[in-house]
C-alpha cells in the first residue's frame, strides 16, 4: 500500500479525471481524503494499491501529466515507493 | 436565432456577440480552415453561426466520420483537427474517432454540442455525459459554463490538444451558452512552448552505452513524426550506421532504400527485424512505447539487451520494461547530440543486412489471381513520393505496412493502436482535401469499408480526388486468418459471402467504380485510380485464403515468426 498526495487545481471534472486515472492505471484506491479549496487548489490525499506489479513511479509521472494536477507526491523513500525494478526486466507482465 | 449585429461594441469596444459566433470567430482567430461536422439540436446555434462565416465545414454523414477525417488532417499538418456534432447520439458517434486520436497521440479539439446547463444531469432529451464518457480517451476536457469564457477556452483547447505529446481535447459547450450574448475578446493563439531539453547527463549515459555495444539497434516509434524529428533520426541513422526497425507508426521515418534499415518489428513485422531486436545488446527506444503488438511476449522482448529509451512523455519511460539509460525531452534535440560517430559494428551490420535480403518478401505468387501485397507494392512504387494511404484495418492494414513505400510517416494514415475498422474511407477524404495533389488512396476490405460506407456520399458531395482500393475476400480476413491458425479452423461468423457488389454500391453514390478479379488486370487499374480526377473506387477480388506472413503467435516471443 503507498500513500501519494496530489495538488490539484479546482475544476469542473478534474477530480474524476484523477481517480479514475488511478484506477484505469491499475491501483485500487483504499482510502481518500481532500481538502476544501484555497486559492482554486485542493489537496487530494490517497493510500493505493497496486493491482499485479504495477510501479508507483509509473502512476506519479501518469498523474502529473494532467493538466488539472499541479503535483504529485510519494511520502515514502523513492527507492521503497517506485517498484524500481531491474534494468531490462519487463515491468508488468501480461496475461497471455 | 436572433444575434447581435457584429459591428455592436460594448463599453470596452469589444464586440458583442453569441456565444456560438465567438466558437466560430475563435476558430477563424486560431487560424482554423476547415471543419468536420453533423448538425443537430444543442449545436444549432454554432450552425447558424457558421453560415457566411470563413470555416469550411465538411458535412459528413455519420459524426464518426467527422472524428476520423479531422484525425487525417492533423497527422498531415501536424496542427489540430477540428469536429463539431451535437449531443447525445451525435457526441457517442465521435468516441471511437477520439479514442483513435488518443491512442495514436493526434493533436484534435473536438466541439460538442450539450443540453442547456439548467437541464444537465436530469437525463434530458439528448443527453448524455461526453465529459464523463471521454475521460479516459481525451487529453484534456472542458464544460464551458459562461459565454464569455469560451474564446479563452477554445484557445487553451488547442494549446493542449498540440503542445507536448499531442492528443484529442473536448470541449463541452451547453445551449444556454451558446446563445448567451457576450463580449468577444479576441483569443491570440500562444506563441509555441519552448523545446524540453532533456539533460547532459541523460545524454552522456546513452551515449557511453551505445559507443559500448556490439549489437546495438535503433526501434523506432511514432514520436519521432510527433516532434518533427524524422530529418534527426535519418541523420542519426546514417551518422551511426545503426540497425533500425520501425513499429507500424515509424514506417516512413527511414528512407525505404536505406541500407541498415530493416522493416518493421513485431507480430506481422520482418524476419530481418524481428531478429536484430532479440539479439541487440543495447535497444535505443526512440518515441516508442513498447506496444504488445511490437514486442510480443513482453518478457522475452529483447531479452539480453540494455534499454536505452527516448521519449518527450516522461510517462511512458519505464512503464512495459525498465531502462538503463532515460532521455525525456525533444527527440530532435537528443538524435542531434547523440554524437557518437559511426560504430564499429561491421560484423553485426553485416549480419543484419543479409539477414534483410535473404528474408526478403518475394512476389512470385504462383496462379494468376490478384495477389494483394504485389498489388500494394506497385500501386505505392507507381505513386512515387506523393503517395499517401489512408488504411482501414486488417489484412490489407498489414500488408500496406509490409509491402508499400512511404516517403514521410505521415503519408502512412493508420489507426495503429485503436486498430479501429471504418478508419479508412473517411481518413482518406480528410487527407485528399487537406492535400489535393498528392495520390490519396485508401486502402480497405469488405469488412471495414461497410463501416463507413455512408462517406461515400460525402466524397461525391464535395469531389474529393479520393481513390479507394478495395480489396475484397468475401470474410474478415484476419479474425479468419487467427481462427485457422490458432481456433483449430473452427470458423465463426467471419464469412461475408453475401456482400453487395460493391462496384454498384459506389455508382449508386454516384461514385466511378471497377471491379477487376485477375492479377493481368492490376497494371491498367492501378493507372485508372491514380489518373482519376474525383472519388474513384477499384473493387479488386482477391484469394479469401491469403494469408498474412510473417506471424509471431499471440504471446510467443517475437523469434517464433510463422511462415507460409
Amino acid at each position: 500500500m503507498h500513500n501519494i498526495r496530489i495538488q490539484l487545481a479546482e475544476r469542473e471534472g478534474a477530480l474524476v479525471r484523477l481517480l479514475s486515472n488511478i484506477e484505469r492505471r491499475g491501483f485500487i484506491i483504499e482510502s481518500l481524503d481532500k481538502t476544501a479549496a484555497q486559492d482554486g487548489v485542493t489537496a487530494v490525499a490517497a493510500c493505493v494499491t497496486p493491482r499485479g506489479d504495477r510501479s508507483l513511479d509509473v502512476l506519479t509521472r501518469q498523474l502529473s501529466r494532467l493538466f488539472d494536477v499541479m503535483d504529485v507526491h510519494t511520502p515514502v523513500p523513492a527507492h521503497m515507493a517506485s517498484h524500481a525494478m531491474p534494468p531490462g526486466e519487463p515491468s508488468c507482465r501480461h496475461p497471455q | 436565432m436572433t444575434a447581435l449585429p457584429a459591428a455592436e461594441l460594448d463599453a470596452h469596444s469589444r464586440p458583442l456577440m453569441t456565444g456560438a459566433q465567438a466558437v466560430v470567430r475563435t476558430l477563424e482567430d486560431l487560424g482554423v480552415r476547415r471543419i468536420f461536422g453533423y448538425p443537430g439540436g444543442a449545436i444549432m446555434p454554432v450552425y447558424d453561426a457558421l453560415v457566411g462565416s470563413k470555416l469550411e465545414h465538411i458535412l459528413v454523414r455519420h459524426e464518426q466520420a467527422a472524428s476520423f477525417a479531422a484525425d487525417a488532417q492533423a497527422r498531415l499538418t501536424g496542427k489540430a483537427g477540428v469536429c463539431l456534432a451535437t449531443s447525445g447520439p451525435g457526441a457517442t458517434n465521435l468516441l471511437t474517432g477520439i479514442a483513435n486520436a488518443y491512442m495514436d497521440s493526434v493533436p484534435m479539439v473536438i466541439l460538442t454540442g450539450q443540453v442547456p446547463s439548467s437541464l444537465m444531469g436530469t437525463d434530458a432529451f439528448q443527453e448524455v455525459d461526453v465529459f464523463g464518457m471521454s475521460l479516459p480517451v481525451v487529453k484534456h476536457s472542458m464544460i464551458v459554463r459562461h459565454a464569455e469564457d469560451i474564446p479563452a477556452t477554445i484557445r487553451e483547447a488547442f494549446e493542449i490538444a498540440e503542445e507536448g505529446r499531442p492528443g484529442p481535447v473536448l470541449v463541452d459547450l451547453p445551449k444556454d451558452t451558446l446563445q448567451a450574448n457576450m463580449a468577444f475578446d479576441r483569443a491570440e493563439a500562444a506563441a509555441a512552448p519552448p523545446v524540453t531539453r532533456a539533460d547532459a547527463d541523460s545524454i552522456e549515459a546513452a551515449m557511453s552505452l551505445i559507443q559500448a555495444a556490439r549489437r546495438p539497434v535503433l526501434y523506432m516509434g511514432g514520436g519521432i513524426a510527433l516532434g518533427e524529428a524524422v530529418d534527426a533520426v535519418r541523420d542519426f541513422m546514417a551518422r551511426t550506421g545503426i540497425p533500425t526497425v520501425a513499429t507500424l507508426k515509424a514506417i516512413g521515418c527511414a528512407h525505404p532504400d536505406a541500407q541498415n534499415y530493416l522493416g518493421m518489428l513485431g507480430m506481422h513485422g520482418t524476419r530481418a527485424a524481428n531478429l536484430a531486436v532479440q539479439e541487440s545488446d543495447v535497444l535505443i527506444c526512440c518515441g516508442a512505447r513498447f506496444d504488445d503488438r511490437a514486442t510480443g511476449k513482453p518478457d522475452q522482448f529483447a531479452p539480453n539487451a540494455k534499454i536505452v529509451h527516448m521519449d518527450l512523455d516522461h510517462a511512458e519511460i519505464g512503464k512495459l520494461r525498465g531502462v538503463d539509460a532515460a532521455i525525456r525531452g525533444d527527440l530532435r534535440d537528443a538524435l542531434m547530440r547523440l554524437d557518437t560517430g559511426y560504430l564499429a559494428i561491421e560484423s553485426w551490420r553485416t549480419l543484419c543486412r543479409n539477414r534483410k535480403q535473404e528474408f526478403a518478401f518475394s512476389y512470385d505468387a504462383p496462379g494468376s489471381g490478384i495477389y494483394a501485397p504485389g498489388l500494394l507494392k506497385e500501386l505505392s512504387e507507381t505513386a512515387g513520393d506523393t503517395f499517401i494511404a489512408a488504411c482501414d484495418v486488417g489484412q490489407h492494414q498489414m500488408w500496406v505496412a509490409q509491402h508499400c513505400r512511404f516517403a514521410h510517416p505521415e503519408n502512412h494514415l493508420t489507426s495503429a493502436g485503436l486498430g479501429a475498422m471504418g478508419y479508412g474511407l473517411p481518413a482518406g477524404i480528410g487527407a485528399a482535401l487537406e492535400r489535393p495533389d498528392s495520390k490519396v488512396v485508401t486502402i480497405t476490405g469488405d469488412g471495414s469499408i461497410m463501416m463507413n460506407i455512408q462517406e461515400l456520399a460525402t466524397a461525391r458531395r464535395y469531389g474529393v480526388p479520393i481513390r479507394i482500393l478495395l480489396l475484397d475476400n468475401a470474410s474478415l480476413g484476419l479474425v479468419r486468418q487467427w481462427q485457422e491458425l490458432f481456433f483449430d479452423q473452427n470458423f465463426s461468423e467471419i464469412d461475408l459471402y453475401d456482400n453487395p457488389d460493391f462496384a454498384e454500391v459506389a455508382r449508386s453514390f454516384g461514385v466511378e467504380a471497377f471491379t477487376i478479379h485477375s492479377r493481368d488486370e492490376v497494371p491498367g487499374a492501378i493507372e485508372r485510380l491514380l489518373n482519376a480526377t474525383g472519388p474513384i473506387l477499384a473493387h479488386c477480388l482477391i484469394d479469401p485464403r491469403e494469408n498474412v506472413w510473417p506471424l509471431v503467435p499471440p504471446g510467443k516471443s517475437n523469434t517464433e515468426m510463422m511462415e507460409d
